[in-house]
Order: C-alpha cells, then sequence, then structure tokens
C-alpha cells in the first residue's frame, strides 16, 4: 500500500538484524545499531524485536534523509513497524510502502508509529553492493558465517536480485493457451489426463498412506 | 501456544498470515546442487544408484544445509524434481543423512512429460488440502511451472561457483513471502519491481 512518496518500507528485517547485530560484530561494526539524535524513539517492541532492545532495524542509504522521513510521519502518517525502511537514491522519487498489512493494521492504536532508531549509513549508490563476506571460516562456524551474511542482505535488493536471475525464456504472465509457445500449450492440454488415478494412487503410496486419496 | 508466542514475538495480525505454513517446493538439482555423471575428487558426495547404475558426483551449493536449515521451520518443505525416484532418494537420502528435511519428496511421475523433453511441474496434485496462495515453487526456468508461474520463485542455476550466495538471497525473499497473505501477489508484486 503507497502511504507516501518519501522512502520504501519493506516487511522483514525487523528482529532478526536486531538481534544479529548486537550477537555478531560483523555486523554490529557495520553501523547497525546507532541512535539517530533527535528521533523519536518507539514506546513499545516491534513485533519480532526482543522486548529490551527498543530498537527497530532499519537500513537507510543517506542520513539527510531522515529528517524527510521523520517530518512526512509526524505530519499524521502511521506506517505500522512491520518491516524496515529504506531509502533509495533519489529522495523526490521514493515511496512508502507496507503491501503485506491492511490500512487497518497500520493505524491501529495497537502500532507505535514507525521511528528512525538505527542505521546502516552508507553512501547513496551503494545499495547494489555486493554483501562484504568474511574472510574464510572454519566449518564449525559456516553457521555464523551464514547467519552473518544472511543479516548483511537487503531483502528488497535480494527481490531485485532473485527476480532479475530469471531466464527469461518464456513469459506467460498473461497469456492464453494459443499464445504460449507449443510445449506450454501442450502442458496445458495435457493436464486434464496428467494426473489420472493412477498417478493420484502413486500420491498416496509416496505418502505412507495407501487408500486415502491425497492424505498429503 | 498463540497467546505466548504473541507475547514473545508475534503480533495477531501475523499470526493470522503464519497460522498456516506455505509449502516450498525445491528442486535438487541446479538449485541445491550441481550434478555431474563424472567422477571428482572434490565432490561433495558421490552417489550410487543401484537402478540406473551410474555414479554421480554431487557438488553442494554454498550454504545449503544453512538454508535447508533455516526454511525447514518455517515452511512444509517438499523435494520436488523431475528425477526418477531410485535418484531422487537417494540425493534425498544423503541430504537428510544427519537432519530430516522434505516432509514429501515428489519425483518424475508427478511431473507432466507432455511430449516434451523435459518435465514440467504441477502443483494440482498438491491442491486437495492446500491453497495455491500458500505454495512456493522454486526452479531455475520460467518453463518449469508453465502453469501456475503466479507460484514460481527463480533462483540462478548453480555450476560450481564456490562464492554463489543465491541461497542466502533466496531465504531472504523467503522471509518476506513467509509473511505474505498470497504468495502469488507477492510474486507478481516482485516481477514488476525487477
Amino acid at each position: 500500500m503507497d502511504l507516501g512518496t518519501d522512502g520504501i518500507v519493506n516487511t522483514t528485517r525487523f528482529g532478526r538484524d536486531t538481534s544479529q547485530a548486537r550477537k555478531n560484530p560483523l555486523v554490529a561494526n557495520k553501523g547497525y545499531v546507532r541512535p539517530v539524535p533527535g528521533v523519536q524513539r518507539r514506546t513499545r517492541p516491534f513485533a519480532g524485536a526482543e522486548p529490551d532492545s527498543g530498537l527497530p532495524t532499519q537500513r537507510i542509504h543517506n542520513v539527510a534523509l531522515i529528517a524527510t522521513i521523520d517530518k512526512k510521519l509526524s505530519n499524521g502518517t502511521n506506517v505500522s513497524s512491520l518491516g524496515s525502511m529504506t531509502m533509495t537514491e533519489d529522495a523526490e522519487e521514493c515511496k512508502i510502502t507496507t503491501p503485506s498489512l491492511s490500512m487497518a493494521e497500520k493505524t491501529s492504536p495497537d502500532w507505535a508509529k514507525i521511528t528512525l532508531c538505527q542505521i546502516e549509513e552508507r553512501p547513496a549508490g551503494d545499495s547494489s553492493s555486493p554483501p562484504v563476506l568474511p574472510p574464510a571460516s572454519p566449518v564449525n562456524s559456516r553457521a555464523e558465517y551464514y547467519a552473518a551474511l544472511r543479516a548483511s542482505l537487503d531483502p528488497h535488493e535480494c527481490v531485485k536480485r532473485v527476480f532479475g536471475s530469471a531466464t527469461p525464456q518464456l513469459d506467460v504472465t498473461g497469456s492464453t493457451v494459443d499464445a504460449l509457445p507449443p510445449y506450454t500449450a501442450q502442458a496445458y492440454r495435457y493436464r486434464a489426463e496428467a494426473f489420472t488415478p493412477e498417478v493420484k494412487a502413486k500420491c498416496a503410496r509416496s505418502s505412507g498412506h495407501p487408500g486415502i486419496t491425497l492424505p498429503f | 501456544m498463540r497467546q505466548k508466542l504473541w507475547s514473545s514475538r508475534y503480533h495477531p495480525a501475523i499470526l493470522k498470515t503464519i497460522g498456516v505454513k506455505k509449502t516450498l517446493c525445491l528442486d535438487a538439482v541446479s538449485i541445491l546442487m550441481s550434478v555431474s555423471i563424472f567422477a571428482a575428487e572434490d565432490a561433495d558426495a558421490v552417489l550410487s544408484v543401484k537402478e540406473g547404475g551410474q555414479e554421480v558426483s554431487l557438488f553442494f551449493r554454498p550454504f545449503m544445509f544453512e538454508f535447508l536449515e533455516e526454511v525447514r521451520n518455517k515452511f512444509e518443505l517438499v523435494i520436488y524434481s523431475s528425477l526418477s525416484k531410485p535418484y531422487l532418494d537417494a540425493i534425498a537420502d544423503r541430504l537428510e543423512k544427519t537432519q530430516k528435511y522434505f516432509e514429501h519428496r515428489f519425483d518424475e511421475s508427478f511431473c507432466i512429460f507432455a511430449n516434451i523433453s523435459y518435465g514440467v511441474k504441477c502443483i494440482d496434485f498438491l491442491l486437495s488440502n492446500r491453497s495455491p496462495e500458500n505454495i512456493i515453487v522454486v526452479d531455475t526456468s520460467a518453463r518449469a511451472l508453465p502453469l501456475t508461474p503466479e507460484n514460481l520463485v527463480p533462483i540462478a542455476r548453480y555450476e560450481g561457483d564456490p562464492a554463489d550466495c543465491e541461497l542466502a538471497r533466496l531465504a531472504a525473499v523467503l522471509d518476506l513471502l513467509a509473511k505474505e497473505p498470497d504468495v502469488r501477489a507477492a510474486i507478481r508484486r516482485f516481477r514488476k519491481a525487477e
């Protein structure tokens, strides 16, 4: 849902980063835990954040953009704090979006107004830089290595990367059967025959519950 | 349990969307690992499948086990591949040597081979007691799931790069999808934002 033109809110990083930042020096050293002077702190823990942390996680590229967001929100816009805030490089073109939430949830008195307490400070234009990987680690620390890598990733960038990696071999969005490439159209035509009772019986067997139709 | 979760971590609004685990269908080859029919000293595992009589070398994608460990608690994890059952079982058994990850295994018999040279995946057989908005299929090509492309999350093919971080990126995207009431709407939105 579009709430304005000042920033982007994504809906994943709360909680994970705050805990990671405190546990993992690799993350903490990148500046995740740094209060912003003059910025209102929230009065209750955000969903997913540890109650005593008192800090949401937000990633902002340019400190100069903070005031813009804060002003916008203090003008009456309540943004439910399910996610982190990411600024794009051009403040004029940014948008605040929290697509997983309804307006009722965003404006519920149960939710605190969004505040800016943590910053990953980095130069504008650096948003696409690859995560800084720690040096080679022994096998017994692979989980920590992975946790640090995960914490260093921006979900928005990951969405761009993952969906940008799709092999552009087929665009089936909105296509009709006739408009599809031949192999896909064939698949559609065979669809009704594909899952015959015999195949369904196989499904039942593979789940370990013979005699029950598709119990998994 | 519900109250405990809320008091410790989650708001009820979130619980509404995470009450039912979403189903995550992963393929093995090219996603979790690369497979070679040639013997290699640096392979992570070598499998010999009785039925096929062919030894295959497996090269695990970096962070594969960490990824599986992370997503297995968030999703109903399913391995769904167009491999034959003996090969799929051999690979899945190797992956689950010390820890069970997959709730179900679906082999080539659950794919559609409609006069085409590869198996097309189809989620129809999962729909008897699952909703399409709760099913995610991860594959390397849009051709793998042509019937319901809105359920497909793409991932770059793994070809042996030791610095590959795609599983960590995929985990970040799956985190987003786990909180969505309808993964199809989210995937459509992500495609537009690409």
